[in-house]
């Protein structure tokens, strides 16, 4: 049967049904668009807790890392909340971009630590982790839309234009539960979130967070100095929030202001790093497929 | 230092994080088995990802490689199973029991701990038939490993220097050297570390290990006893390293030297202090074996047979003797046949570490228990029993075996976690 002579109700089931089937199709090929390379990035992430940080968590948590390993080594400090002060001579005794970046930053007066993002410098050290761990293909590209996605637009597009012509041909005008399904439906497949991390991404956390599991328990015995590097590390996959307030003190100073859960970090985590975008890059973002605040 | 020898620490997961972040300065990693195997799969994946990055050598705990009681074939495997896992260079276990059995035969006491089996015939023969067994199913090579003993056993006739020369000579096994077990028993029985050194088979040292204990007051008798517990929660003492030396001095083969660190867990920094401690002192044994034999070429004008007749007349506190096996044969021709009486004592000794009524009773009147036993022929072995020691090791299995010990002591996972 032509389905668009079905009948109204009818033909609203076999709309319904196929914008679903398309939903679950995009659904089915995001994920399976990344599938493990079989590459191995881990061990680059084992001394490397800002980009640990930024692939668990974004921007933000990048942040606040290296806030606390630059607080713990004495270059930095917490003043309030989301405030910090560093000097300048202090760029002198770091080599991360991002730290040199954050200190320089902070160097000049008392600042807001998550404002830093929209610091030139600041941000372009976040912007070069986000693109390497894009480019080791770890976090999915803001700009990644498959073709598939066009197509499915389109089919949906195409039905919904030819059904209404026919609707009107025939003299009806009772089409606007149709355009209304028409719009959910192309909005759903439009911002389908691509995950955040792809299977590679994920993998790395998989396995980060299978060497470090046991830590968890003594996060609370890590204390400042000395621990720096261990601390950090566990703080970048765990969350500062594991560490003890009575050893440091200015955690809460330092935490990011939407605390994001680690085990939700895999999607909804893109929700927190595109957050940390610049403004234009905030709309951009759309919930998914951004990953940060890459431009 | 030898090119190849080598230093890391022993894997603890509250230490991973200082691990991964300094991996670069570490050769190698060891790993306790028995954790490996309850840990859940994916940790399990991580560690195995981990070991195609650095070398690991899998370290058992629960077997009891010297016992009365063998331990069960599936056990072997399930190493052997584990070390296939983690492409495992080496395989290792203790000289020690940690199960015991009634001779009527039933259920084994799981001790939990490592304990010294009785040093004697039949204990070598044991030991050198389980190395043999536990070798056919382990493709690996399987060293074996001095235990720190608080207590000398009942119907030991050898020394532990003997004992464990004998086991390693007649099994050809290489010998992981547990420095800090050598010196806390010399230390408890008020002997010199570096002659007990010097006693064992040097030359089959493959892994050395390393770690702090701590000294122990125990009432006794109305009198305070101090005792050396290998507990693995401090540095490394000085002694120790002293002891490394002279192991670099008189085995020129590579070494392996591994750190172990079972709680009280300083920074990576620290960790990593010590094991610059161990290098140097890997690398003072090695100068120091080089300038002798420089200096004993020398004197020879290179003849190495003139060399080796020259190395042999020096002081056995500058170069290696060969093990002393003649004071071994000297000795009135020890009887294998006791292995019945070994299982008595194996038993005797498990109830005692684990049951502090029956404790209570031996202090009392230990010629009855003994006579229980059916070891009443035993009796002069109660004139050297150090009955201190033999509180603290209960009170050590007791420990251990405690819940809340929550992985913190790799051996106290033994009746938990074995295989």
């Amino acid at each position: 049967m032509f389905p668009f002579n079905l009948a109204g109700p009818h033909f609203l089931i076999f709309y319904t049904a196929l914008g679903l089937a398309l939903i679950v199709l995009n659904w089915q090929y995001l994920r399976r668009h990344t599938k493990p390379s079989g590459a191995d990035h881990t061990k680059a992430f084992f001394n490397a807790p800002y980009s640990l940080a930024f692939l668990n968590r974004g921007a933000d948590h990048c942040l606040s890392i290296c806030a606390f390993n630059l607080i713990d080594r004495g270059l930095m400090t917490a003043n309030a909340a989301d405030r910090v002060s560093s000097q300048a001579l202090h760029t002198k005794q770091v080599s991360h971009p991002l730290e040199h970046a954050l200190i320089q930053y902070a160097a000049t007066n008392t600042k807001a630590l998550f404002a830093a993002k929209r610091d030139n410098k600041v941000k372009a050290a976040l912007n070069a982790i986000h693109t390497t761990l894009c480019d080791d293909g770890l976090l999915t590209r803001r700009t990644f839309f498959p073709a598939i996605k066009l197509i499915s637009l389109g089919i949906l597009g195409l039905v919904t234009a030819i059904k209404i012509a026919v609707a009107l041909s025939h003299g009806h005008n009772n089409i606007q539960l149709l355009i209304l399904l028409a719009i959910i439906f192309l909005l759903v497949l439009i911002f389908i979130p691509a995950p955040r991390l792809t299977a590679d991404g994920e993998d790395t956390l998989s396995l980060m967070r299978g060497l470090l599991a046991q830590l968890q328990g003594r996060m609370q015995e890590l204390k400042p100095g000395g621990f720096t590097q261990e601390a950090s590390l566990a703080a970048a996959l765990f969350g500062l929030g594991g560490l003890s307030r009575e050893h440091f003190p200015y955690l809460g100073l330092i935490t990011p202001p939407v605390a994001v859960s680690s085990a939700a970090s895999s999607d909804s985590g893109s929700s927190s790093s595109c957050s940390s975008c610049s403004s234009s890059d905030s709309s951009s973002c759309g919930g998914g497929g951004c990953g940060g605040c890459g431009s | 230092m030898a090119a190849e020898d080598r230093f890391g620490l022993g894997w603890r997961g509250p230490l991973a994080a200082g691990i991964l972040t300094t991996l670069e300065q570490l050769d190698c990693l060891e790993l306790i088995a028995e954790q490996y195997a309850h840990l859940p799969s994916e940790q399990q994946r991580a560690l195995r990802y981990l070991s195609k990055h650095i070398p690991i050598s899998l370290h058992g705990v629960s077997l009891g490689l010297a016992g009365s009681t063998p331990p069960a074939a599936a056990r072997i495997e399930k190493l052997a199973r584990l070390g296939d896992e983690l492409q495992a260079e080496t395989l290792s276990e203790h000289l020690a029991f940690v199960r015991a059995a009634p001779i009527e035969g039933g259920a084994p006491i799981e001790i939990g701990h490592l304990a010294a089996p009785p040093r004697n015939c039949a204990s070598v023969e044991r030991a050198c038939e389980q190395l043999q067994a536990v070798q056919r199913i382990c493709d690996r090579p399987l060293l074996v490993e001095n235990i720190p003993s608080l207590i000398t056993p009942l119907g030991s006739h050898l020394t532990e220097g003997q004992w464990l020369s004998r086991i390693l000579q007649q099994s050809a096994a290489p010998f992981l050297l547990d420095l800090e077990n050598l010196y806390a028993n010399a230390l408890n029985r008020g002997e010199n570390p570096t002659e007990r050194l010097l006693e064992l088979p040097l030359e089959q040292v493959h892994t050395i290990h390393l770690s702090g204990g701590t000294w122990v007051d125990i009432a006794w008798q109305q009198t305070n006893q101090r005792r050396f517990l290998d507990d693995h929660r401090q540095d490394v003492p000085t002694a120790v390293f002293a002891l490394l030396t002279t192991v670099a001095t008189h085995a020129p083969q590579n070494l392996t030297v591994i750190i172990e660190r079972d709680g009280n867990y300083p920074a990576m920094d620290h960790l990593l202090a010590q094991l610059s401690q161990a290098k140097a002192a890997v690398a003072r044994g090695r100068a120091q074996a080089r300038l002798i034999t420089s200096s004993v070429l020398k004197h020879t004008g290179g003849d190495a047979r003139a060399s080796k007749v020259i190395f042999q007349r020096l002081p056995s506190d500058i170069i290696f003797q060969p093990a002393d096996n003649t004071s071994v044969q000297k000795l009135a021709p020890l009887d294998t046949s006791n292995a019945a009486d070994n299982k008595r004592i194996e038993y005797l000794l498990a109830q005692l570490f684990c049951d502090a009524k029956l404790q209570h009773l031996f202090i009392q009147n230990p010629l009855a228990l003994l006579a229980h036993a059916n070891l009443g022929h035993l009796a002069e072995d109660l004139n050297t029993m150090d009955w201190a020691g033999l509180l603290l090791m209960a009170r050590s299995v007791a420990a251990k075996n405690r819940p809340s010990n929550n992985g913190q002591d790799k051996t106290g996972e033994i009746n938990e976690h074995a295989f």
